[in-house]
């Protein structure tokens, strides 16, 4: 019996496809670290990730495997749940000129979303934030609300629902629901803020341009970011999965080795443990298959070149321009693009050549910074989407 | 400055809930709260009941022994005795409220009030009613009405009331005649400040 049951989570729970993960954190004064993770399978086609109709098809199995997860402690309590980015949709929208009132706000993001993304919102939940890019928030007086950048999230109330009463019916109280993506890229906010002014001490506020790329088994989220500000931002549905679930991929394992060993990437902060060049893909240790790394490479290479077309940089910014990319998949650094086939792409696309500078982030100076106990395992990977939520909601 | 980005989907109500459950752990306390100090109460009401019970124990006791000692004295403490005392008292407050009265100061408020040329023949009291019964004689009707007045601007006199003349002729007078009376005044003896001597004298 819990008294207070509607509480701030310290747990968290993220989903995939094979499986679910159970992050739990511990509040210390004014800190919190990881104190356990835990995961249980799912059978093939108990759950299936859709933005468009209800994921568990089979919820017995699902609530079963969540009850046998959460046995140990004691309930109800609150937890939070990270749903995966493609389990819902997400935009930026721009406006030029944007209404102060919350519901005239909140209608007319919902006739963007209905009419940029032929989306039933009505059936939806839906959560934004505002953004007023820094060259509109130094020219406008307080108050005024013109152009202004919208980031906003909708997930159809019949999936989230369905998530939900899952929790409740194993005793969980899901007051805190996130998108991994984003949760991620908040949970990294300070380490990136802290390579950008370790890179230019001088530079005062953040570089122009910012990107991020969160892979994970349902495919990317890639996110960009002007002016401090979202720009642009891409959610592509991949099934990322190892070659143990995907024995007939075998025939393209040769290109993805040659893929692997032209790999490059970019400098990372050095002396900085927390950021990892991937070093798999020079050893071959490559869980993936070739025909996996070939579409995951192209996706994200075709998300770049978009972006950079569509929001091209001023031919005067000589400055490389930083994409961060992470993953909770094991080994999935090595599925980043070479560095080499980004520039060449961007070269191919016309227009001025960015100079891309990737650097890929561990999840391992989050989890143990302050847990040396904690025995690196191949469940850390899968534990960073609730531990964002935790830590970033 | 790179924002932030994450953005939470639960459930609308959830804000609500936890101000409810807020709510209810306010409730919960202010109620412990109160539940204590009705505890505390009761409990500190029930130490007066105890000390009232022992103090009650140590009257009966007390009365107990008063009792047999009266008996042992040969006086009667019984409930009966006991619940004829209140109309004796009664009487002993009668009895000293007689004893009380002063005709010295009925004479002398008399005395001031009655004209000189006034005879009374008799002056009667009526202890229940405080009522004053006056007879006697004026040597015209005009005295008569005079002593009415006197007796009216007097303060310790009210309700002066004639309730009988008559004009009567004697043989000494040889036609001359005088009015006989009677009249009834009321008599306030609180209305004096001085000292009152107890002349248990009767009319």
């Amino acid at each position: 019996m819990q008294f207070f049951p509607i509480s701030t989570p310290t747990a968290a729970l993220s989903l995939s496809e094979d499986g679910l993960c159970l992050v739990e954190i511990k509040k210390h004064w004014r800190t919190r670290s990881l104190r356990h993770i835990a995961r249980l399978p799912l059978s093939p086609g108990v759950l299936t990730l859709s933005s468009a109709k209800p994921n568990i098809a089979n919820p017995d199995e699902f609530l079963s495997q969540l009850k046998a997860l959460v046995k140990p402690y004691r309930r109800p309590f609150s937890i939070a749940l990270s749903l995966p980015d493609i389990c819902a949709r997400t935009s930026i929208f721009d406006f030029a000129s944007f209404p102060t009132k919350k519901s005239e706000q909140t209608a007319l993001v919902n006739w963007r979303f209905q009419q940029d993304l032929k989306l039933d919102t009505s059936q939806s939940r839906l959560s934004f934030g505002l953004y007023v890019p820094t060259s509109v928030r130094d020219s406008l007086s307080p108050g005024n609300i013109d152009h202004v950048r919208v980031l906003g999230t909708a997930i159809r109330h019949e999936i989230i629902e369905q998530y939900e009463n899952m929790c409740l019916e194993a005793d969980l109280i899901p007051t805190s629901v996130g998108m991994s993506g984003l949760d991620i890229f908040d949970l990294y906010r300070p380490n990136i803020q802290d390579i950008l002014t370790a890179e230019n001490p001088s530079q005062g506020s953040a570089p122009p341009v910012i990107m991020f790329l969160f892979m994970s088994h349902w495919g990317f989220t890639f996110l960009a970011c002007q002016e401090s500000s979202p720009r642009f931002i891409r959610t592509k549905a991949l099934a990322i999965k190892t070659e143990a679930h995907h024995p007939q991929d075998s025939s393209l394992d040769s290109e993805s080795e040659e893929h692997r060993e032209t790999k490059e990437h970019g400098p990372t902060s050095s002396g900085d443990s927390s950021f990892d060049v991937p070093q798999e893909s020079a050893t071959g240790n490559n869980p993936y298959s070739s025909y996996i790394a070939m579409k995951v490479e192209k996706e994200i290479l075709a998300t770049l070149q978009y972006y950079f077309e569509m929001y091209p940089l001023s031919a005067t910014a000589d400055s490389p321009v930083n994409l961060f990319m992470t993953t909770d998949l094991t080994h999935g650094q090595s599925l980043m693009p070479p560095l080499d086939h980004i520039q060449e792409t961007l070269k191919a696309s016309g227009g001025h050549e960015p100079h891309i500078r990737v650097t890929s982030l561990s999840h391992a100076s989050h989890f143990h910074a302050l847990n040396t106990h904690l025995a690196v395992s191949s469940q850390e990977e899968a534990a960073l989407p609730g531990y964002a939520r935790l830590m970033v909601a | 400055m790179i924002p932030r980005v994450q953005r939470n989907l639960s459930a609308p109500g959830i804000h609500f809930i936890q101000l409810s459950q807020l709510g209810l752990l306010l409730l919960t306390a202010g109620a412990l709260t109160l539940t204590g100090s009705f505890w505390w109460y009761g409990n500190s009401l029930h130490q007066q009941i105890d000390d009232l019970e022992n103090q009650a124990i140590t009257i009966e006791t007390a009365n107990e022994q008063l009792v047999s000692q009266a008996k042992a004295a040969g006086l009667d403490l019984s409930h009966q005795a006991i619940r004829s005392i209140p109309p004796k008292v009664n009487f002993v407050k009668q009895v000293r409220e007689r004893v009380g009265f002063s005709w010295t100061q009925l004479l002398t408020d008399l005395e001031t009030a009655i004209p000189s040329d006034i005879t009374l023949n008799s002056v009667s009291l009526d202890e229940k009613t405080d009522t004053i019964l006056l007879q006697g004689s004026a040597a015209s009707l005009p005295d008569l009405n005079r002593l009415i007045h006197q007796l009216d601007k007097h303060a310790a006199f009210q309700n002066v009331l004639l309730s009988q003349h008559s004009t009567k002729t004697t043989k000494e007078e040889q036609g001359g005649s005088h009015s006989v009376f009677s009249l009834t005044v009321t008599y306030d003896a609180r209305h004096s400040t001085s000292h009152r001597i107890g002349v248990p004298t009767q009319q």
